[in-house]
C-alpha cells in the first residue's frame, strides 16, 4: 500500500510538471504603433514572430498594429496611446517620447544595432505608365504644370523625408544656397495637388483616385503600388539623388513595464535583425541591414546617390528649422502662399 | 455622358457644401470660387458641344482634353475635401468635452485625465420663533450659503477643490485642497477641508436631511488646515473606486489619518489659516460598509465607524454653542461669572465619535455619539483657573422618501422632475430627529449658569421636497428644551425654543 501511494505521488508530480508548460502558456498582447506604409510588412512579420515566440516559449503573442502619419502617431503615444513598441519613420518623432514624457530612456537609439534602425529605405517616385511627362529627377517636379502628390510634413514622417530629399538636391545643385533651396521646395509644394496626412493617404490619392502626375513616396510603398494597382499602369522612377531613410524602432519601456511585456517587446524588435526578420524586410522592399540578406535582395534596389540626414545637421536641427511652427515649411506653404 | 459630368460636378459641390462647417472659411470660399469657375467653364463647353455637328456613328469616341482637365480638377477638389474632413475629424477628437445637464457643468479633456467642474450652491433660509417672550431669538430671513466653486482633476490623479462662500462672514473660503489620489488605497489630501470626524459634518453641505446638523456635529471642527492620508479597500473581486476629498461613502472599508492645526469645537480657521501654536491635532477615522457586495441588499447600505482626535491646544479660542435649527446661542463662553476672563481650551484634548448610518430603499437612519474632553482655562484675579470639561452629545434621525426614490447619504435624486402641468411633482422626504447635548457642570465654575444651559434636548420634524436634482425646498420644525440657563428666572431653565424654518436651495 505504501509503494502504491508513493507511486501515485511520483506520477502526480510528474504529470503536473509535464503539464505545466501547457497550463502556464500565457496570452500576451503587444501594440506596435507604426508609420503609415508599414502595414503589409508588419502583418507578415508579426505572424512570423508569433510563431517564433510560441516555439521558443510556448506563449501566444498577438501583435496589434496601429498605423498613421509618423508625427501623428508619436503624438498619439504622447497623449496616452499605450504602445509597447513604436516603429516610426524618423528618430525625431521617437525622441519626443523621451523629451516630453520620458516614456523611453534617453539612449534608446543605442539599445539596438544600427542606431535602432533594422532596415533602411529611400524616397523615389511613382509615375503613370510610360512616364508621359518624362519625370526623372527632382528638378522635373518643380516644372510648371506638374501635379505632385506628397503627404503633409506636419503630420507625416515620410513627407519630411520627401521634403529633405528635395531640399538637399536643391542645395547640391545650387552651391549650397539656402535661398535657392527654399525657392525650390516652394515651387515643389506649389505643384502639390493634395497634401494627405500620411503616405498611405497619398498612395490612395495617386493610385486609387488617379490624381496627380507623380507620387513622391517610400521605395517600399512605390513597389507596393505596382503590386496592388498594376505594373501595367504605373512605373517606379528612381531619382539620381535621394535620402537614406533610417526608420528606427524602440520599446516604450514605461508602457511595456506597466503591461508586463518588456521582455517580449524587446525580443519582438530584436527579431527584426534576425535572418528571418531581414528576409521579410527585403521581401517587402525595405533595404535589409544584414549584409548577406541585403546582397540577396540587391537586384531589386536601383543604385543612386544617397545622403544621410546628419549631413543636414540631424533631425533635431532639421525639425526646428523646417517643420516647427514658423519654420521654412510654414513660410513656403500655407493659406495665401 | 452629360448627365455623368453633371453628377460628378454636383457631387463635388455637395461635398464642398457638406464640408463648409468643418473647413475654415477661407478654404471654403476658395473652393466655392473654384467650383463656380469650373461650372461656368463646363457650361461654355457644353454650349460649344451642342453647337458643333453631331459625330458620325463610325467615329471613335475621342475624349476631349478639356473634359479630362475638368475631371481631374473635380477629382482633386473632391480628394482635398476628403483630406480636409479627415483633418477636421482628427482635430475634433482633440477638442475638450463639454457636459452640461443633469450631471452638472463639466469640461474635460478627451482622454478624461483633466477635468474641471463648475459648481454652485445657494441656500436662502427663513427662521420664525414662537413663544419667544424673552426675545432670545430673532425671526429672520438670511442667505445661509452663496457658493461658486471649482473642482476636478489634473493629470488624472491630482484632484482639487476651491470653494469660496460669499455668504460667510469670517470663513469665506471653506474648502481649498489638493488630493493626490494615485492609488485608491493611499491618497494624500492637503489644504483646508472638513476633518474626518463627525459623520454628519462630513455629509455634503447641501445633502443633509435637515436645515442644520444635530448637536454632535458642533463638538467637531467645522474646517481645519492640515494633511491627511486616506484610502479605501473593496471586497476581493470588486474594484476600489477613487473617491477624492475628505469623505468616502462608496467603498467597503475606508480609513483617514491626519495632522491638523486644530480649530476647536465647531471652529473654522479664517483665510490666513495661521495656527497659534506648535501643537497639532491628530485625527483618525475608520468606516466600513460590512455588508457591501454580500447580496443582502437591505443591509448593503449599512455603514459603521469610529473617529477620534487627540490634541494639546494652547489657548485655543472657544466657540459658543447654538441650537441646531434656530442657531440661538445657549452656551455662551463670553458671558462668565463675575471676575472670570473668557476661557480658552488649554492642554490635553480628545474626542471620540462612534457613528453609523443605514440606507435601505426609501428609508434612512443615521446615529452618532460624541464624548469630548478638554481643559478650560480662565483667569481670575491674575490667577489661572483650570476646569476639565467633559461634554457628550448624540443624535438619531430617520427619514423616508415617500415617492419611491432611494434614500442615500447624498442627495435624493427625483425619479420625475417637478413639472405640474405634466403631473410630475418631484420627490418628497419626511424626517424626524432626536438629539441631545450635555455640557459638563464644571463649565459653570467659569461660565455664567444664568446665561448658558447645561443640557439641551431637541426634537425635529422635517419635510424635503426635491424639485429636481438641483432644487430643493425644506421645511423643519424643531423644539429645544434646556436644563439651566434661565435668563429671566435665575436658577430655572431656559425657555423651550420653538422654531419653524424653511430653506430654498439650489445646488449643482
Amino acid at each position: 500500500m505504501k509503494i502504491k501511494l508513493r507511486q501515485l505521488l511520483v506520477a502526480g508530480v510528474f504529470a503536473t510538471l509535464t503539464a505545466a508548460p501547457a497550463v502556464n502558456a500565457a496570452d500576451i498582447k503587444l501594440l506596435n504603433v507604426s508609420y503609415d506604409p508599414t502595414r503589409e510588412f508588419y502583418k507578415e512579420y508579426n505572424e512570423a514572430f508569433s510563431k517564433y515566440w510560441k516555439a521558443k516559449t510556448g506563449d501566444n503573442v498577438t501583435i496589434n498594429q496601429s498605423h498613421g502619419g509618423g508625427g501623428k502617431q508619436a503624438r498619439a503615444v504622447l497623449d496616452g496611446l499605450e504602445a509597447d513598441v513604436v516603429t516610426l519613420a524618423i528618430a525625431y518623432d521617437i525622441d519626443q517620447l523621451y523629451q516630453k514624457r520620458k516614456l523611453i530612456p534617453e539612449d534608446w537609439q543605442s539599445q539596438l544595432p544600427n542606431n535602432s534602425s533594422p532596415y533602411t529605405s529611400t524616397i523615389v517616385y511613382v509615375v503613370r505608365k510610360g512616364n508621359p511627362l518624362g519625370i526623372k529627377d527632382w528638378n522635373d517636379l518643380v516644372k510648371p504644370g506638374v501635379s505632385v502628390i506628397t503627404p503633409n510634413p506636419k503630420t507625416s514622417g515620410g513627407a519630411r523625408w520627401n521634403y529633405v530629399s528635395a531640399w538637399a538636391y536643391a542645395l547640391k545643385h545650387n552651391n549650397n544656397s539656402e535661398q535657392a533651396a527654399t525657392e525650390f521646395v516652394s515651387k515643389l509644394f506649389k505643384n502639390t495637388a493634395v497634401l494627405d496626412t500620411g503616405a498611405r493617404g497619398s498612395t490612395t490619392t495617386f493610385a486609387e483616385r488617379e490624381i496627380g502626375d507623380v507620387l513622391i513616396t517610400w521605395e517600399n510603398e512605390a513597389y507596393l503600388v505596382l503590386k496592388e494597382f498594376g505594373a501595367d499602369k504605373y512605373e517606379v522612377v528612381t531619382p539620381s539623388f535621394s535620402v537614406l531613410t533610417e526608420p528606427p524602432v524602440t520599446v516604450v519601456e514605461d508602457v511595456a513595464r506597466k503591461h508586463g511585456t518588456l521582455e517580449v517587446a524587446t525580443e519582438y524588435l530584436k527579431y527584426l535583425y534576425s535572418k528571418e526578420g531581414q528576409e521579410i524586410i527585403g521581401k517587402n522592399y525595405y533595404r535589409p541591414s544584414d549584409p548577406e540578406v541585403a546582397a540577396k535582395f540587391s537586384k531589386q534596389f536601383p543604385k543612386l546617390e544617397l545622403f544621410k540626414i546628419d549631413q543636414l545637421g540631424g533631425w533635431n536641427e532639421v525639425q526646428k528649422k523646417h517643420f516647427a511652427d514658423g519654420g521654412v515649411f510654414d513660410q513656403i506653404y500655407g493659406p495665401g502662399k | 455622358m452629360k448627365h455623368l459630368r453633371y453628377k460628378t460636378l454636383a457631387g463635388a459641390i455637395q461635398l464642398a457644401l457638406l464640408g463648409i462647417p468643418a473647413a475654415n472659411a477661407a478654404d471654403v470660399d476658395a473652393l466655392e470660387r473654384r467650383i463656380h469657375e469650373l461650372e461656368s467653364r463646363l457650361e461654355k463647353f457644353e454650349k460649344a458641344t451642342a453647337a458643333a455637328p453631331a459625330p458620325t456613328a463610325a467615329a471613335a469616341p475621342a475624349v476631349n482634353p478639356e473634359v479630362q482637365k475638368l475631371t481631374r480638377k473635380v477629382n482633386t477638389l473632391e480628394r482635398k475635401l476628403e483630406v480636409q474632413d479627415e483633418v477636421t475629424a482628427a482635430n475634433f477628437t482633440r477638442l475638450p468635452k463639454f457636459d452640461v445637464g443633469t450631471n452638472g457643468f463639466k469640461i474635460s479633456s478627451q482622454d478624461g485625465k483633466h477635468e474641471v467642474r463648475i459648481r454652485g450652491a445657494v441656500q436662502t433660509d427663513g427662521r420664525f420663533f414662537s413663544e419667544d417672550a424673552n426675545h432670545l431669538s430673532t425671526d429672520r430671513f438670511e442667505v445661509k450659503q452663496a457658493r461658486v466653486w471649482l473642482e476636478g482633476k489634473v493629470f488624472n490623479d491630482i484632484y482639487y477643490k476651491i470653494m469660496p462662500d460669499f455668504a460667510a462672514s469670517g470663513n469665506i473660503l471653506p474648502d481649498a485642497y489638493l488630493d493626490y489620489a494615485y492609488l485608491p488605497e493611499a491618497s494624500l489630501l492637503v489644504g483646508k477641508f472638513k476633518p474626518s470626524l463627525s459623520l454628519e459634518r462630513l455629509q455634503g453641505d447641501s445633502d443633509g436631511t435637515f436645515l442644520e446638523r444635530a448637536f454632535p456635529t458642533y463638538l467637531a471642527s467645522n474646517r481645519d488646515v492640515g494633511v491627511q492620508l486616506h484610502g479605501a479597500f473593496s471586497k476581493s473581486g470588486f474594484t476600489t473606486e477613487v473617491v477624492p476629498g475628505p469623505i468616502d461613502a462608496k467603498n467597503t472599508f475606508t480609513y483617514q489619518v491626519g495632522v491638523m492645526n486644530g480649530s476647536g469645537d465647531d471652529g473654522s480657521p479664517n483665510n490666513n489659516s495661521a495656527d497659534l501654536d506648535d501643537n497639532k491635532e491628530f485625527v483618525g477615522r475608520l468606516f466600513a460598509h460590512p455588508f457591501q457586495h454580500t447580496g443582502y441588499s437591505w443591509l448593503e447600505g449599512l455603514g459603521v465607524g469610529v473617529a477620534g482626535t487627540v490634541g494639546d491646544p494652547n489657548a485655543q479660542a472657544l466657540k459658543s454653542q447654538s441650537t441646531p435649527i434656530g442657531r440661538t446661542i445657549y452656551l455662551d463662553y463670553t458671558k462668565n461669572n463675575t471676575g472670570y476672563a473668557t476661557p480658552v481650551s488649554n492642554g490635553d484634548q480628545y474626542r471620540i465619535y462612534p457613528q453609523a448610518y443605514w440606507y435601505a430603499g426609501p428609508f434612512g437612519v443615521m446615529a452618532e455619539y460624541v464624548a469630548s474632553s478638554q481643559t478650560l482655562t480662565s483667569i481670575k484675579a491674575n490667577k489661572k483657573v483650570n476646569v476639565r470639561q467633559d461634554n457628550t452629545a448624540w443624535q438619531i434621525l430617520g427619514s423616508w422618501v415617500v415617492t419611491g426614490e432611494d434614500n442615500t447619504f447624498g442627495a435624493v435624486k427625483p425619479i420625475q422632475n417637478f413639472s405640474p402641468l405634466d403631473g410630475q411633482w418631484g420627490a418628497l422626504q419626511f424626517a424626524a430627529r432626536w438629539t441631545e447635548m450635555d455640557i459638563d457642570n464644571g463649565t459653570f465654575k467659569i461660565v455664567d449658569p444664568t446665561q448658558s444651559a447645561t443640557h439641551a434636548t431637541a426634537w425635529t420634524l422635517g419635510a424635503n421636497w426635491y424639485l429636481n436634482s438641483y432644487a430643493l425646498i425644506r421645511a423643519d420644525y424643531e423644539q429645544t428644551s434646556f436644563d439651566g440657563g434661565a435668563t429671566a428666572r435665575k436658577g430655572g431653565d431656559r425657555p423651550t425654543e420653538q422654531v419653524f424654518a424653511t430653506r430654498f436651495q439650489l445646488s449643482f
